[in-house]
């Protein structure tokens, strides 16, 4: 297991977290579709066409393009560890994945997708699960702990089946295996009057009682002695072959060409992702021309950078 | 006979401090020793997890660097925005509802409530509601402008342009209620003769009201302008809920980019400075009223 070290301090990982795409098998199968192997966003676009509608009045739209505060992160997963870094001094926002941007934008101002003002004055940014359980939206990127939501539908309660895709890809033969973290991280306290106690029960976490964290929380135990089966099973609840196809999940969330990622430059981070996000947010709002947005996403956070060093 | 009252005399002295001291000892252990910390901190690269032994005293640059960073100047922009349109509306529109609702209205009790209730409803519950209100997809507000018929509705907080004035409405909104009651009080203290007076020699409703009414309420026009001016400087929860300083840095102000340095770049030596700053900027617009509602008073 890697260790993290962090502003002098270690931990050690008790979790992976994998992202995906979760579909309304349903509106699918209605639409006869099929997703492809290693789609790209072309297809992922074409797929989110044909899937946006009105039905009764309401407006179904094909995809929502917003996780975890930034637009559909194919760029990291194609980039892997530190992707907005080029070097220590540089910033990466010139690479080509990130150009991925203008194709999410035109989905958005196509109306494919949900248009980005929707997505921030829902408060949909961060995540938009309940939108799908809403039947609001046919696709949504998402992360295990999000299926815990799904699978409960006593609160949530929906009738369609659940299915699941990989990320897709920028172009046709870019790789893009980056789409899992290492997360729980563990660290115990140089002061620790019981360190000894302390050690036991990080163990404990880290093997034995990682179970209940992949059930309750769908939080990935990556200890090797348990199965996959009952991983799958934790995941996805006692009504999995109801309410997913859980064939699907175990192609893309056990796949073992997956790799995960470790951040390892942290030289002005938080304001890089301020700047990627606001000007995410100038651009998909209309407020910038798509030459403007890369240049100045790529100048100010070497500024950020300049400035912290 | 005179010790005892020498006695008496020293005993006598520490009674009104001792009904002081409590709320003294809250302020001075809350509020005045964090601030005099934080002051300290401005002038250091503290940060909370540095803490005080890897801090390094930087003197007066991160009062220098606030004014090349490009979010701290469109911080004090938008607040300057905010608070120039606020404050005029909020006056403006309590003063009229106020002399409306002195005179004999229907239901005034319960219209005086209902201004009343937002002033002390939560900030947090407000944003959430006016964030629905606001949703420029589904939210009713948009709903209804379009049903009488305007076919580019805004965008309200999904939008550049429209998301701090949608900020601004609901900082009046929520502020109508005390400038309201401070003003109705105001209206009461305004003898009933010059008003009569003033219907005797012939004078209609809109010359008593710019005439007497307004010019008589400047004492409360001065404390309510003092204390909206203070209270819009610091506006941040209905920023932080609603929009989080966006879409873009459309609705980035002063109190909030100093929550962000500190809590979220791990810059709690330049949130103090800022922090300061604001705090002086608030002074100083202060003290320019004050003087000028002297010179005023002296002309009088």
């Amino acid at each position: 297991m890697a260790a993290l070290r962090w502003t002098g301090s270690f931990s050690i990982p008790t979790m992976s977290e994998q992202v995906g795409i979760m579909i309304n098998q349903n509106m699918l199968e209605d639409a006869g579709i099929v997703i492809p192997e290693n789609w790209t966003i072309d297809d992922f676009a074409e797929i989110s066409r044909q899937l946006t509608q009105t039905s009764d009045g309401n407006k179904v739209y094909g995809s929502v393009l917003y996780h975890l505060g930034l637009p559909l992160n194919i760029p990291r997963t194609i980039l892997g560890a530190d992707y907005m870094y080029k070097n220590e001094k540089e910033s990466n926002f010139d690479a080509l994945a990130f150009r991925v941007n203008t194709k999410l934008k035109a989905m958005m101002d196509e109306g494919i997708a949900m248009p980005y003002d929707e997505v921030f004055a829902r408060n949909l940014g961060g995540n938009s699960w309940a939108a799908f359980v809403n039947e609001e939206v046919a696709m949504i990127s998402f992360a295990p702990w999000m299926l815990r939501n799904v699978r409960n539908i006593t609160d949530y309660p929906h009738d369609f089946k659940t299915t699941f895709a990989p990320f897709p890809t920028s172009e046709k033969g870019v790789e893009n295996p980056y789409q899992m973290i290492l997360n729980g991280y563990l660290s115990m306290s140089t002061n620790s009057e019981h360190k000894e106690e302390c050690w036991e029960f990080m163990k404990f976490w880290a093997t034995e009682g990682s179970r209940y964290m992949t059930e309750s929380g769908g939080k990935i135990s990556i200890w090797n002695k348990i199965e996959e089966d009952e991983i799958v099973a934790a995941v996805l609840g006692k009504k999995a072959e109801e309410i997913f196809n859980v064939q699907a999940y175990r192609d893309v969330f056990h796949d073992p060409d997956i790799k995960y990622y470790v951040d390892t430059l942290t030289t002005a981070y938080p304001q890089m992702v301020a700047i990627y996000t606001e000007e995410n947010e100038k651009y998909f709002l209309g407020g910038l021309d798509e030459e403007t947005y890369y240049e100045q996403l790529k100048n100010r956070s070497d500024a950020a950078i300049a400035n912290e060093s | 006979m005179k010790q005892l009252e020498k006695k008496k005399q020293r005993r006598i002295n520490w009674i009104p401090y001792a009904f002081v001291a409590p709320n003294f000892i809250g302020f001075a252990i809350f509020i005045l020793l964090p601030m005099l910390f934080s002051l300290v901190v401005s002038f250091t690269n503290f940060n909370i997890f540095k803490g005080f032994d890897d801090s390094v005293f930087v003197g007066l640059n991160n009062y220098i660097a606030m004014f090349q960073d490009e979010w701290f100047l469109k911080a004090v922009k938008n607040n300057l925005l905010y608070t120039s349109v606020t404050i005029p509306c909020l006056i403006g529109f309590s003063i009229v509802i106020a002399s409306i609702l002195n005179g004999k209205v229907f239901c005034g009790d319960l219209l005086k409530t209902l201004f009343f209730i937002p002033y002390i409803t939560s900030v947090v519950a407000i944003s959430t509601v006016w964030m629905m209100i606001f949703n420029p997809g589904q939210g009713i507000l948009n709903q209804i402008l379009r049903a009488i018929g305007i076919t580019n509705v805004p965008g309200w907080t999904g939008s550049l342009q429209w998301a701090l004035p949608s900020i601004m409405i609901v900082g009046i909104w929520m502020g109508l209620g005390y400038n309201i009651i401070v003003y109705m009080s105001g209206l009461q203290s305004i003898p009933k003769d010059i008003y009569e007076s003033a219907q005797i020699d012939g004078a209609r409703t809109l010359q008593t009201f710019f005439h007497i009414t307004i010019p008589m309420l400047r004492g409360t026009t001065f404390f309510l302008l003092i204390t909206n001016i203070i209270t819009s400087f610091q506006v941040f929860g209905t920023i932080n809920i609603i929009t989080d300083g966006g879409p873009g840095n459309a609705t980035t102000v002063i109190s909030h980019y100093i929550y962000l340095s500190g809590f979220r770049y791990n810059k709690m030596g330049y949130a103090s400075a800022m922090a300061w700053f604001l705090l002086a900027i608030i002074f100083l617009i202060t003290m320019f009223q004050w003087k000028t509602q002297r010179k005023h008073e002296e002309n009088m």
